[in-house]
């Protein structure tokens, strides 16, 4: 469905996406994880033909993004990480100018602006005004319209940023139920906990490259099943394990208090980083860092 | 076509959302200018005969329809770099010339109807100035030579601060000089050169030609819409640069 071939993308002297390669499969939800700044954002720019690649080629739905942008467009639907809606539209408003942009037959449109409403669960909000909208809200909105013309592939970038929980759950269930519509779906995140719950694959991105690739389980077994975050020299080391009783033998040699946990997804990115996927978690945990590969290799011996 | 409604539609609704502070605006300038200079050089004459209020007048409908047509630049700017709107209209399926064309459309719409504010003002103070087919010509290619303009120099500009420099030094001066308040004649022989080049100066005469019952200057007709054809190529290709 999607096919990126040594794609890369430099601005100046940085470079964002640096030779990456990737084959995204029809119907499954792909998750993109990574910090900010990984390249996930111009990765996804480019999908969409927003963003010209600097070398490498990109096709999705069988368009190439370069010779054929016009392809590229009809076949995908956009889920922008800022959330984009003219401040003097109603949703429904806001609903039928996407539909226009994309040429949809008049009677095709009203009936998908009134399904995507009720799909997004703002049926009873469609005139009102979208700057009175909460962010979920908007954020749902969102995706409905990335929707309304039934395009084969939607690309989410954060779709969850700056939501509280409860929103957050429900943007959850819309892409779940996309996938269940049988869309093909790319969505990046910098929050484990959304691509482990959603990602049928999981693309784990730091410096524009792929670092990791497989299913959410596979990648975690990789690791090391269970956690064991225990007092180092300069802050909290974290230890990985198989299974339980061999992190309990670890445990038993230790002075300090442990905490065991299951290892996760963030745990992926640290072992093979050194550094913390959500930067809000990296503090602390930057001085550790380079000890934490040592750590890891410990347990291979173990 | 169906695009380039889109765009309209999108426009006109906010149009109509914003009717009443736009009306304002329309309002309040041409009535200051009015006041102050149409009231300051009451009973003169200028020109051959010409009553300085009905000299006044289609200046006035030609700055309007200039200065609200190039408006349009604003909102474009603001939804590029505030709104973020412009990546939903980047990212479906329609050309870079629909844009453009929706968009100088769209800001024609404004200028057009700012141009028929003066007019209202105009009979209001009982201004000698006729209504004809000839007026409403060149305040329609008026607002949309001044409304491609407006495409390109938003998306030339970086920031809003941008858009403010670029109207100060491309719309006042041309508001001031181009023959809108006072007749060119004034000027250096050489400095009349130059303003007569700038875009406002044939507007300006082609709609003071038609409310004055003369027959329209068609070469600065032609010469108006070859210019507004190279700001429409001019859109065209910053509007692709944008892009990246």
């Amino acid at each position: 469905m999607i096919i990126l071939e040594d794609l890369v993308k430099r601005f100046g002297e940085i470079t964002a996406v640096d030779h990456l390669s990737l084959h995204l499969e029809k119907g499954k939800i792909h998750g993109l994880l990574g910090p900010n700044g990984a390249g996930k954002t111009t990765l996804v720019r480019m999908m969409s033909t927003l963003t010209r690649p600097t070398a490498g080629k990109a096709f999705v739905a069988g368009c190439n993004v370069e010779r054929d942008p016009m392809g590229v467009k009809r076949s995908i639907g956009v889920v922008h990480q800022t959330l984009n809606f003219d401040p003097e539209l109603t949703a429904r408003e806001a609903l039928v100018v996407h539909g226009h942009l994309h040429g949809m037959p008049k009677a095709r449109m009203e009936k998908r602006v009134q399904e995507m409403l009720a799909f997004a669960g703002l049926e009873k909000e469609a005139n009102r005004m979208v700057p009175t909208f909460s962010g979920g809200m908007k954020r749902r909105l969102s995706i409905a319209r990335a929707m309304l013309h039934d395009p084969e592939v939607i690309l989410m970038d954060e779709p969850s940023v700056g939501l509280d929980a409860h929103a957050r759950r429900k943007v959850w269930d819309l892409v779940r139920k996309l996938r269940e519509a049988g869309r093909t779906l790319i969505l990046t995140t910098h929050y484990m906990e959304e691509a482990q719950a959603l990602s049928d694959r999981v693309i784990i991105v730091d410096h524009g490259k792929v670092i990791a690739d497989g299913n959410p389980e596979g990648l975690i077994s990789e690791a090391g099943r269970v956690a064991v975050d225990h007092p180092g020299h300069a802050g909290t080391l974290t230890k990985f394990f198989e299974n339980r009783e061999e992190a309990a033998q670890f445990l038993a040699s230790l002075d300090e208090p442990a905490t065991v946990r299951a290892a996760n997804l963030e745990d992926v990115f640290l072992k093979l980083t050194g550094r913390h996927v959500n930067p809000k978690e990296q503090e602390g945990v930057a001085a550790n860092a380079s000890r934490h590969g040592h750590s890891a290799a410990r347990k291979h011996h173990s | 076509m169906q695009a380039v409604m889109a765009i309209l539609l999108r426009e006109n609704i906010i149009l109509k959302r914003k009717f009443w502070k736009y009306l304002a605006s329309w309002v309040v300038s041409p009535l200051l200018y009015f006041v102050a200079f149409g009231w300051a050089g009451r009973g003169r004459m200028v020109g051959a005969g010409v009553d300085y209020a009905a000299f006044l007048l289609p200046g006035l409908v030609a700055m309007s329809a200039m200065t609200h047509s190039f408006g349009i630049s604003t909102e474009i700017n603001i939804s590029r770099f505030y709104w973020k709107t412009f990546d939903e209209i980047r990212t479906a399926p329609i050309s870079d010339w629909v844009y453009v064309v929706g968009e100088t459309m769209s800001g024609a719409v404004r200028g057009i109807l700012a141009a028929c504010v003066v007019v209202l003002l105009g009979l209001i103070f009982r201004v000698d100035f006729a209504l004809n087919p000839g007026l409403f010509f060149a305040v329609v290619l008026t607002s949309l030579v001044f409304s491609a303009l407006a495409i390109s120099t938003a998306m030339l500009a970086k920031t809003h601060a941008d858009q403010g420099l670029i109207s100060s030094f491309i719309i006042t001066p041309m508001a001031f000089l181009c023959g809108t308040f006072f007749p060119l004649g004034a000027y250096p022989g050489w400095l009349r050169s130059i303003i007569q080049c700038l875009p406002l100066s044939p507007a300006a005469n082609l709609v003071r030609a038609a409310a004055h019952h003369q027959s329209l200057p068609w070469l600065q007709a032609l010469y108006l819409a070859a210019v507004g054809g190279v700001f429409l190529v001019a859109a065209m290709v910053v509007v692709k640069r944008a892009k990246d």
